[in-house]
């Protein structure tokens, strides 16, 4: 049944970290690079060359403007896909059981040879995770990769799905987070990861670190003249200067 | 005139987001099931053995709403011929539970059919039943929309009621309309007619007073930077259209839905209450009687389908937070 | 089946990914990384970044993950193309090769012939120009440029006159060590990849700080600790600004400065003398110093104590040290941060505060790596220092008429605080530096037939004897290169060729033969007059103004259409390449290091890189290098066979790796198995400086011995930074009538005023001349590079053109405010020459008197296989439109001079003013103006659904396994 799991003894996901990304759109294409011939594949793209082209994505970058009063108005990058959530409604609502939630990993699939591409899990998710491909006629989402992360056909360096190896920036790390020792749960506690729309209850299981605040780390706001600035001479300042220099 | 403009918008409708086949299917089979439903109560109240050209009318019309009804919602699947399997998660899934609930609804609903038209007696236990199945069904249908977080105005408690009156109200309104045209009457029908209409029409209003008021959810939550600070969309993932903004992004203007509203309360609540109270001082020839009721129940049913399109279009689902939306 | 049933997947986690791994290198973009193909029955699965490979580690941005996509472009050009309507309508007549060749041939041997400059050969986007050049060469024309013109010289040059090495992809930030880091005006650049794990990197230090100078705020600058929103063209005051803080404050690396640049070297200081501001210099023609207690001695005796200061006597002539000069000129009270502020938008305020910081940084955060080397003295070190200050700039600052000196005085700003190859500042790659001035001078001044011209056409001028100009001072390239126009243009003027051709000035040509640009869109100013000019006719004649058009392209750009005969290209995993130290490599600062690209696929179609093609031509015209003695051709094999085979100086080719028996770097015999072994490796090679060649390489005798014995520098002598330049005082001096060449006279005053000895700021020209004319266009425009999308070629994929198939005018909400605009709003925007309708949307970080948009996005109606209807052509636009080719005529004679910088030539592209006003409602049809018609290609195929991968679908029927890693991104180094 399309129950959830009952208990989770890994919970796999991804972090984002928005200090860092700067919106370069690599995760999202390279997603869909790996995915076209992936577990959900092919990811169709419609009137490619035409008018109105639209597709399959699994991964989207957005960008904000933020205005604070303090700090005024600031530019945020920021990348979107599945959050692999704990209390995943797309799976609930799933008439078919096609959408469900890996119980070795917190993996949410949606298995394509049963789904009957109802859209209901579209409308339960939030985050605007699922995507319907038009063409298949069936649900596809992020899969975490899951025919790369435990592909044993490729190097254990490179399981790892495909948006985190690609980001040039840094800005995508994968684990465990249900693990309270891994690195990446650290990572998350130390940087105040945060959940997107914590009140709609979904428990997500990736988390986005903010922008990091950096403390003034500098003693002065100007430079200490060495000579007298108002009537200000060469020569004086030469002097002075003189000496120093040697 | 009137005719023509309810084409045009009736083309500009089918041209639009969301699926054209949900709306149509929850205005059908709604119909179809709040036949069945008022046919129990009056039942339960009184005699429903009418001539065999009414009764044939009354099931074909049912049958023929339910059915096409759900037709069109399986068609509309990416795989309709996968369709079986929506049975296997009734235990979670209320569109799972819908969709058993509306096949179990034939079961009685056919034998009904069958024993009424023999005028065999024991018709009734089967009617009470397929009644009971399809208030399940449409219960389903609600508590679908009602239990999805993601669209605020869907999820409240008048969403599953206005399900149930809407298909109550129409379905009587066609049985009312019917008896218009086969020249009978049923007792009680006339108050409970009446009643459903505007039942459906008080539940309607008080739902859009309802819906102003506005989610937890906000572009603040949805990007997590800052309770207070003021974020605007810069860039959307994609410069074109996607499945999300195709899907479930759509924009209506406040005066256009304001209008479309209207002719909701006119054509689907007001008008038939006008026609059915006032019907003896407005008639006097019998044909011109036969179609304005038909000309009434059809007003009536595409009054229902602009309020089912509404209640799509207006549900703004908090996924637009992403795509430029500062509150749903 | 029971419906009831919950049918469970079984996911197969372990999918054939490959049957073969690939390894190449990229070329979404001219970062050049390493890519890993996964072929799966012999077609692409995935290309991701090679792990090892020193430019990208491993990660891949965007474009380069859509590799595949622009391998299944349907805008692939298949066969040779022969016009046979009017040029410009797209008619052609497919032709064999054999017949393409031999028409090329034709056209080009009667030229060669007879004068061979009647070939102007200009190659964009080119990574093969030690090829082209040397083609160039052989064949005998000067006229010959790649893209450098228009695209960033001002940074290359600027660097290359002043530290022997520049910003651009020549250098690199020390991501490692730096704790200050100063981005100027730049949104990609080519070090793409490497740029954004460095500030990944950097960000992600506690003690850190990334001040991006840039008037919009989005992609780098949005995760900059501090954003300085300046308003275009004016950054060099900025630079002033902050150099007069810290000069007036005494932050100065006096050390540095007295060791390793000319500050200290003495000018004779009397005016109107020929000689004035040039260096005093000994018998030995060195240049010499003040000391204290030697006098005056050459300047490469170790001295401790020579004055910065001071008026002394060389030769009975009066002489000061240069650093006197410069600093009189910096301190002078015009640059105080109070009379700067309002002049650049940026409050008085976060520029002594900005000082303060480099400061602070610079003196009190200095850094040391323990390593034994020695310098060119032979003096023993025991650490590099470094001031952990660095910057980089890019085409915010180069695309301006006033780039050259702007990108000059950020390099004094480094020199000052002592920040140039030291740890934590800015780091020359190999095979920079380069002795001030480098390398050859441009050949060509004398054009004969059947002759080469005796060496490449591009070089570094460094008096105005070296110039290409003839008796009367008038240019002897067809882009006047070279010339007093703009003297120093080092990497041509591509963006004049057309217009030059076309008015016959200074003479007329015959071929025009193009690789890789697409300069009837994108790539030329004025796009509109310019693809006139390409259709253009003499009347007496009813010949095309310029006559012939060669063009080889890849694709079905906007300029194949132009083309009299269309040599189509390979994709870039069809070809043999070569990434070489002789022209563009993929060095760090820690290593050389070159690379390939090989044939991955085989082309199903009848195309031939153009490498070979080149080759095959230069055999056909018998060019001396193409031939053999018997006149056979000397690289039957093509491309490969050149690469290997060929020889620029005994020893050292195309290839520095794996040369003579396989284990020689840099110079050996030619090695048959060199292409293998690239192979093997990933096809790139990396030679990894020892620890103690990595820093002060101007000066670190290890590391010049090396670079000396690779032949990348010409002596061992140390590299000396070169703060006062004396070749621009030699410029500016004929500009002023003295020596022997002097500038025609309505060219003297601008070479006198824009060439300094020490850098200095002023008014971009578009600004100036449109203030003068009394003409208020008060906006600036400037575009930005999508992180996505490179140049044109990014919209025929399927993928990347889902993210971004129109652009808008982004303006600042003080704009929107003055003109009652808001998003979505059609708007006009007019410069002194042109005007264009576009929709425009309101932002906030972006500096309030500026507008901008994204490069490129804007297609011509039919190009790229894109229906006429798509977005890119009926909301995309080009700002180019607006942008001017030549200077608006300021009233003097002959004076059409090209819209550039008047040093180098580079094209402003960001000078550029407008203003800005609504639509008439009467006006607002949906689509932008101008909206050129439709051009026709007849190959153009329709595709309603792309499945790619569908193919590999079959790849998961299977069960499970389980294993699982973590991954953690940069964000680890927090603390
Ligand atoms: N407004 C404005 N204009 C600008 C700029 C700006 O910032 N703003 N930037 C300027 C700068 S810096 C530059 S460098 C230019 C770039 O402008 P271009 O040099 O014109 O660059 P591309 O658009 O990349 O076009 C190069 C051509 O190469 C073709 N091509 C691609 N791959 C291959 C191949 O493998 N073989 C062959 N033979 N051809 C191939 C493409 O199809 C295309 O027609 O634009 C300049 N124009
Ligand atoms: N993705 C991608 N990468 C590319 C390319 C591409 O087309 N796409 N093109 C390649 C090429 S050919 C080149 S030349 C490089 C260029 O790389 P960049 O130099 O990064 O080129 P631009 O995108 O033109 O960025 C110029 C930046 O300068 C800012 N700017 C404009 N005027 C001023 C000014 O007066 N002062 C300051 N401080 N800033 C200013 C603009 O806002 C913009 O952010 O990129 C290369 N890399
Ligand atoms: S690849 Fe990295 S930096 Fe680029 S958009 Fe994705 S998360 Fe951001
Ligand atoms: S993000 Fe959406 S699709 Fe993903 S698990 Fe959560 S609810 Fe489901
Ligand atoms: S679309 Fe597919 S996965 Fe989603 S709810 Fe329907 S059957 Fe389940
Ligand atoms: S984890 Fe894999 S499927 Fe999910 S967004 Fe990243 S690349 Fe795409
Ligand atoms: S930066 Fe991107 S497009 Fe450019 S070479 Fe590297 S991977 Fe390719
Ligand atoms: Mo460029």
């Amino acid at each position: 049944m399309t129950s959830l799991p009952a208990k989770q003894n890994k919970k796999l996901g991804l972090v984002i970290d928005l200090d860092i990304c700067v919106g370069c759109h690599a995760c999202a294409v390279n997603c869909k690079e790996w995915n076209t011939s992936g577990h959900s594949s092919p990811l169709h793209d419609i009137d490619p060359y035409g008018d109105d082209p639209t597709g399959v994505w699994f991964n989207r970058i957005h960008t904000f403007e933020v205005e604070s009063e303090i700090n005024g108005s600031k530019t945020v990058h920021f990348p979107k896909s599945c959050l692999h959530c704990s209390d995943a409604p797309c799976v609930t609502v799933c008439p078919t059981g096609a959408s469900y939630k890996r119980e070795e990993d917190g993996i949410v699939l949606v298995n394509p040879e049963t789904c009957i591409g109802c859209k209901l899990c579209s409308w339960s998710c939030p985050y605007g995770a699922r995507e319907y491909d038009e063409e298949a006629g069936i649900m596809k989402k992020c899969t975490l990769c899951v025919d790369k992360i435990y592909n044993e056909n490729i190097p254990e360096s490179d399981r790892v799905p495909a948006c985190v190896s690609t980001c040039p920036a840094g800005a995508r790390s994968f684990g465990d987070l249900g693990d309270e020792n891994s690195d990446i749960f650290k990572l998350v506690e130390e940087r105040n990861g945060y959940d997107l729309m914590p009140e709609q209850d979904c428990l997500p299981t990736n988390k986005y670190l903010p922008p990091r605040e950096k403390n003034n780390q500098f003693k002065n706001d100007a430079l200490n003249s060495i000579t007298n600035d108002n009537d200000f001479s060469f020569d004086t300042w030469k002097e002075i200067v003189e000496d120093a220099s040697k | 005139m009137i005719m023509i403009f309810l084409l045009i918008l009736g083309k500009k409708l089918l041209k639009m987001h969301p699926s054209k086949s949900i709306i149509f299917f929850t205005v059908m089979s709604g119909t179809g099931y709040g036949i069945i439903i008022c046919l129990s109560f009056l039942a339960l109240i009184a005699e429903i053995n009418f001539n065999y050209g009414f009764k044939l009318s009354l099931i074909l019309i049912s049958f023929l709403f339910i059915t096409l009804g759900l037709l069109s919602s399986t068609l509309h699947l990416g795989h309709p011929e996968r369709a079986w399997r929506s049975f296997s998660q009734w235990r979670s899934s209320w569109l799972s539970r819908e969709g058993l609930a509306a096949v179990l609804t034939y079961i009685p609903l056919m034998l009904f059919y069958l024993l009424w038209f023999l005028e065999m007696d024991i018709f009734k236990y089967f009617l009470y039943s397929a009644s009971i199945l399809s208030v399940i069904t449409i219960y389903c249908t609600g508590q679908m929309y009602a239990s999805l977080k993601t669209v605020p105005a869907w999820n409240n408690v008048y969403v599953t009621p206005i399900y149930l009156i809407n298909g109550l109200s129409i379905g009587s309104l066609s049985i009312y309309c019917l008896t218009r045209f086969y020249e009978s009457e049923i007792q009680h029908l006339y108050q409970f007619t009446l009643l459903s209409l505007a039942l459906c029409l008080m539940l309607k209003i008080i739902y859009w007073f309802h819906i102003r008021t506005k989610s937890t959810s906000s572009i603040n939550t949805a990007i997590g930077l800052g309770k207070d600070n003021k974020v605007s969309s810069f860039e959307g993932p994609h410069t074109g259209r996607n499945f999300l903004t195709t899907e479930m992004i759509n924009k209506i203007k406040k005066e256009k839905a304001n209008f479309l509203r209207l002719c909701f309360i006119i054509l689907s609540c007001i008008l038939p209450i006008y026609m059915i109270v006032q019907e003896a001082t407005l008639i006097i020839d019998a044909f011109i009687l036969k179609l304005s009721f038909f000309i009434t129940l059809v007003f009536a049913l595409i009054g229902m389908l602009i309020e089912r399109y509404l209640f799509f279009i207006q549900a703004k689902h908090v996924v637009s937070l992403y795509y430029g939306e500062n509150k749903v | 089946m029971n419906p009831f049933k919950n049918q469970k997947e079984i996911v197969k986690t372990s999918p054939r990914v490959s049957d073969e791994i690939k390894q190449t290198t990229c070329y979404m973009c001219a970062c050049r990384c390493g890519i890993d193909v996964h072929m799966l029955d012999n077609q692409i699965r995935y290309i991701e970044g090679n792990k090892n490979h020193p430019t990208n580690k491993g990660v891949l941005c965007a474009k380069g993950s859509a590799g595949i996509m622009q391998q299944n472009s349907p805008a692939k050009l298949s066969k040779p193309l022969l016009r046979i309507g009017e040029r410009g309508k797209g008619e052609f007549k497919e032709i064999e090769w054999d017949e393409a060749m031999q028409i090329a041939t034709t056209w080009l041997s009667d030229i060669r012939n007879t004068d061979p400059k009647k070939l102007a050969f200009f190659t964009g986007r080119d990574q093969s120009q030690s090829l082209t050049g040397w083609w160039a060469n052989q064949f005998g024309t000067c006229n010959f440029a790649a893209h450098g013109g228009f695209c960033s010289v001002n940074m290359a040059a600027a660097g290359l006159y002043t530290i022997g090495g520049s910003f651009w992809e020549f250098g690199e930030v020390d991501w490692d060590h730096t704790k200050y880091f100063i981005l100027f005006g730049c949104a990609e650049d080519h070090d793409s990849n490497p740029i954004k794990m460095g500030l990944g990197k950097l960000k992600s230090k506690v003690d850190s700080k990334f001040v991006s100078v840039n008037p919009v705020k989005t992609g780098y600058s949005a995760i900059a600790d501090e954003w300085i929103g300046i308003r275009p063209g004016t950054d060099g005051l900025f630079v002033h600004s902050l150099i007069y803080e810290l000069l007036k404050s005494n932050k100065v690396d006096w050390k540095y400065l007295s060791k390793y640049t000319n500050a200290n070297w003495l000018v004779y200081n009397n005016p109107g003398n020929k000689k004035h501001g040039l260096f005093a210099r000994d018998e030995n023609n060195l240049p010499v110093v003040y000391c204290k207690n030697t006098k005056i001695v050459s300047s490469d005796i170790e001295n401790t104590n020579s004055a910065f200061f001071g008026k002394y006597k060389y030769n009975n002539v009066e002489v000061i040290p240069s650093f006197e000069f410069l600093s009189k000129e910096y301190l002078h009270p015009k640059y105080k941060p109070d009379n700067i502020s309002k002049l650049i938008d940026i409050d008085a305020k976060v520029i002594k505060k900005i000082a303060a910081e480099i400061a602070e940084t610079a003196f009190e955060k200095e850094i040391e790596i323990k390593v034994d080397w020695e310098d060119h003295n032979g003096k023993k070190h025991s650490s590099f220092k470094g001031r952990p200050v660095s910057m980089h700039a890019m085409r915010g600052i180069s695309a301006h008429s006033n780039g050259f000196n702007t990108c000059k005085l950020i390099h004094i700003l480094q020199t000052l605080i002592g920040s140039i190859d030291v740890p934590g500042g800015f780091r020359y790659k190999a095979p920079y530096p380069k002795h001030v001035v480098p390398g050859p001078k441009p050949a060509g001044k004398i054009v004969k037939p059947n002759t080469p011209i005796g060496g490449m056409p591009l070089g570094f001028p460094t008096s105005p004897e070296d110039l290409l100009t003839d008796e009367d001072e008038k240019p002897l390239r067809i882009d006047k290169a070279y010339s007093w126009e703009n003297p120093l243009s080092a990497h041509g003027l591509m963006h004049m060729v057309i217009n030059n051709a076309w008015k016959g000035d200074p003479y007329k040509i015959d071929v025009l033969f193009m690789y890789m640009a697409n300069m009837a869109w994108n790539s030329s100013m004025n796009t509109e007059e310019t693809i006139k000019k390409l259709t253009d006719k003499d009347e007496e004649t009813g010949e095309y103004k310029i006559p012939k058009i060669i063009y080889s392209d890849a694709y079905y750009s906007e300029t194949v259409p132009y083309a009299d005969l269309v040599l189509p290209d390979t994709t870039y995993l069809e070809r043999w390449d070569c990434i070489s130290l002789l022209d563009r490599p993929i060095s760090s600062a820690d290593s050389a290091a070159d690379a390939i690209r090989q044939p991955i696929i085989e082309p199903t179609r009848d195309v031939k890189p153009f490498q070979d093609v080149l080759i095959d031509l230069g055999a056909r015209l018998g060019l001396p290098s193409f031939v053999n003695e018997d006149m056979s051709p000397k690289y039957p094999n093509g491309y490969s066979d050149y690469i290997v085979n060929h020889e620029r100086q005994p020893g050292i080719g195309p290839l520095a790796g794996w040369r003579g028996n396989g284990n020689q770097f840099g110079k050996g015999e030619v090695n048959k198995n060199q292409l293998e072994e690239y192979i093997q490796n990933g096809c790139f090679h990396n030679h990894e400086f020892n620890d103690n060649q990595k820093y002060y390489k101007f000066t670190n005798k290890h590391y010049l011995n090396f670079a000396h014995e690779m032949g990348w520098i010409n002596k061992k002598e140390p590299i000396v930074i070169q703060m006062y330049s004396e070749e621009m005082q030699k410029f500016k001096l004929a500009g002023e009538g003295y020596g022997d060449k002097i500038p025609p006279d309505h060219l003297k005053d601008r070479i006198a005023k824009y060439f300094n000895p020490v850098p200095t700021w002023y008014q971009p020209f578009e600004e100036k001349i449109n203030k003068e004319k009394g003409k208020s266009f008060d906006l600036y425009a400037v575009t930005q590079r999508p992180p996505h999308m490179y140049h044109s070629w990014g919209s025929q994929n399927a993928w990347l053109r889902q993210i971004t198939n129109l652009n808008y005018l982004y303006i600042s909400e003080y704009i929107a405010q003055e003109n009652n605009l808001k998003n979505l709003d059609w708007v006009w925007l007019e410069s002194f020459s042109s005007k264009i309708k576009v929709q425009c949307r309101v932002m906030k970080g972006v500096n309030k008197n500026t507008v901008w948009t994204w490069n490129a996005i804007g297609k011509r109606k039919g190009a790229w296989n894109l229906s006429p209807g798509a977005p890119e052509s009926n909301k995309g636009f080009l700002l180019n439109h607006l942008i001017s080719d030549v200077l608006p005529n300021e009233g003097n004679r002959n004076s059409q001079l090209s819209n550039s910088d008047p040093i180098t030539g580079q094209a402003a592209w960001y000078d550029l003013k407008v203003k800005i006003y609504k639509c008439k409602d009467e006006e607002i049809d949906g689509k932008i103006y101008p909206n050129f018609d439709t051009i026709k290609n007849k190959s153009r195929k329709n595709m309603y659904i792309s499945d790619y991968g569908k193919q590999f679908t079959k790849e998961f029927k299977d069960n499970n396994l389980t294993l699982n890693q973590e991954y953690i991104g940069n964000s680890k180094n927090i603390k």
